[in-house]
């Protein structure tokens, strides 16, 4: 068929056969590669990378948090990317005045969720060291050494060898990163592989959740330093309710450190809790 | 771990020096290396069967759909969706002439062709499928030999996916062994009170499904199973084998 119609994509019969920009900007080129564009042509808005978009209209476009190493961008936490253009977990990637930033999705991460929530503090800033206790394929973990910077150290520690395979590849580029993989209830067999830390954190969904806190806390945490439990009470008993355990939980560790903060996570982690604890 | 202990740690580390980083990486990696064994491999063998039989229902749904344009006859003349796949491949192998259809159209070679692809594929899948099945029985027998026995290969080894690795399967109480597989039931049951569940894959088990009294013999067969399991892992010593006899 001689006069079969031919498909150009971009053109349309009603634009006269001329390619249409659909996103004409004046003055911008656009490239391709979404990291190398401009942020702002003419508009004063953070560039975001993907749709779908769930920004509070309300917020500043960017604002540091009060806890340092985090920011605000549009009401949604980030923390600064460490190694450009990496999505970790398909997080939402932020330029702000060329300097690009991770999303922090508070129903992904506990630590998030936590700060989402308001506490008041972490103990974990630029230059901490910090032992992550349950570190995953890596994803808060990500957000933690960004927090820390590159002169802080994360000792991230997992007892599963498949996600301790993911957690290789996400740190890989992350020099401040330090993978361990070991039994957290049996800190003396990791013990040759850290040093004295400022934050002990916590993220395992075992039944002795809080013995194996505090065991680490006592073995690793500097006086002084900050102990970070994210409690999922229906790993410590399913039958019972969750604030019965998070009462038994905080009796627990009252006996050995200061309570200073604490937070239930709904709705970003149902049934959850986070303890924000204090070495004497 | 006393409070002394965990302090003498605490005194350890602060005046000792780490290795570089490039250690740390190369222990998790000879970690990650060593925890591969026969069982991991056989958790992974048997969720691709059961992937298999997920995949090779719906392209064979699709396939059938397609060929029943050509001769829905010989597609409701047999049941099986593999039965039906070799058929068609063979007839075409064979270059013979299709069963008579009064509703079927006549397709070109090409349109006939892309249906064969299909059924290729499904015989295919089909096969590797069975390879697996094999993969698993000649494993299962040589590393589990008496719960393999019991349980046979496919159950058993849905088993130990459930429980993850033969060490933690051999570790669970019957009880546990009874259940796994319905998790969803049993946490259920222990949150909101709601009536307990008497099988989880056991229930594939032909001496269950078959049974009259399918949670006694659930129960009973789990009793075996995690003797049978320990037997395996943990090796039977001298003396017992005396007194089993």
């Amino acid at each position: 068929m001689s006069d079969t119609p031919k498909f150009v994509p971009g053109t349309s019969r009603r634009s006269g056969g001329k390619s249409q920009n659909f996103r004409k900007r004046a003055n911008t080129k656009r490239s391709s590669n979404k990291f190398e564009r401009k942020s702002f042509s003419g508009r004063d808005k953070p560039s975001f990378n993907r749709g779908n978009r769930h920004d509070d209209k309300r917020a500043p476009n960017f604002a540091e948090h009060r806890l340092k190493g985090v920011y605000q961008i549009k009401g949604q936490l980030a923390t600064k990317q460490a190694i450009k253009g990496q999505s970790v977990y398909g997080e939402r990637l932020v330029k702000w005045d060329d300097v690009e930033y991770r999303l922090w999705d508070p129903k992904r991460s506990k630590l998030g969720a936590a700060i989402k929530k308001g506490i008041s503090q972490i103990g974990i800033k630029p230059e901490s060291k910090v032992l992550y206790l349950g570190c995953s394929t890596g994803t808060t973990v990500s957000h933690v050494g960004e927090m820390v910077g590159e002169n802080g150290t994360v000792f991230a520690l997992d007892h599963a060898p498949r996600v301790m395979r993911d957690l290789l590849f996400t740190i890989e580029k992350r020099k401040n990163i330090f993978p361990i993989m070991g039994d957290a209830s049996k800190p003396q067999a990791y013990a040759e592989l850290v040093e004295p830390v400022d934050v002990v954190f916590m993220d395992i969904s075992q039944r002795n959740q809080s013995e194996i806190f505090l065991k680490n806390c006592m073995a690793f945490l500097k006086p002084g330093g900050f102990g970070l439990l994210a409690l999922k009470s229906r790993s410590v008993d399913i039958s019972k309710p969750p604030k019965v355990i998070y009462e038994q939980t905080r009796k627990e560790l009252e006996k050995h450190v200061t309570i200073v903060d604490y937070k239930e996570l709904d709705p970003y982690e149902i049934d959850h809790a986070f303890f924000v604890v204090k070495k004497k | 771990m006393n409070t002394a202990q965990l302090e003498q740690i605490y005194a350890q580390i602060t005046s000792q020096k780490l290795p570089k980083r490039e250690e740390y990486i190369s222990r998790v990696s000879t970690q990650i290396q060593k925890s591969v064994s026969w069982d991991v491999l056989i958790v992974q063998a048997v969720r691709s069967i059961e992937d298999a039989d997920v995949a090779i229902n719906m392209v064979a749904k699709r396939m059938r759909e397609w060929y029943e344009w050509e001769n829905p006859e010989h597609s409701r003349s047999i049941d099986g969706h593999e039965g039906l796949a070799k058929s068609i491949v063979e007839l075409a192998e064979k270059n013979q002439e299709l069963p008579q259809t009064i509703m079927g159209a006549k397709l070109s070679e090409q349109q006939h062709q892309a249906i064969v692809d299909q059924a290729k594929l499904i015989a295919q899948m089909a096969q590797t499928r069975e390879n697996t099945k094999a993969y698993i029985e000649s494993e299962m027998q040589k590393f589990a030999p008496k719960f393999t026995e019991l349980a046979g290969a496919v159950v058993g080894a849905k088993l130990i996916s459930c429980a993850g690795t033969m060490r933690h399967l051999a570790t669970l109480p019957a009880s546990t062994i009874q259940l796994l597989g319905a998790e969803k039931a049993l946490f259920r049951h222990l949150k909101t009170g709601a009536r307990p569940p008497k099988y989880g894959i056991l229930y594939q088990h032909p001496d269950v499904s078959k049974s009259a009294q399918k949670g006694k013999t659930a129960r009973q067969l789990a009793n075996k199973l995690a003797i049978a399991a320990k037997q395996d892992y943990f090796g039977v010593s001298q003396k017992s084998e005396g007194e089993e006899q």
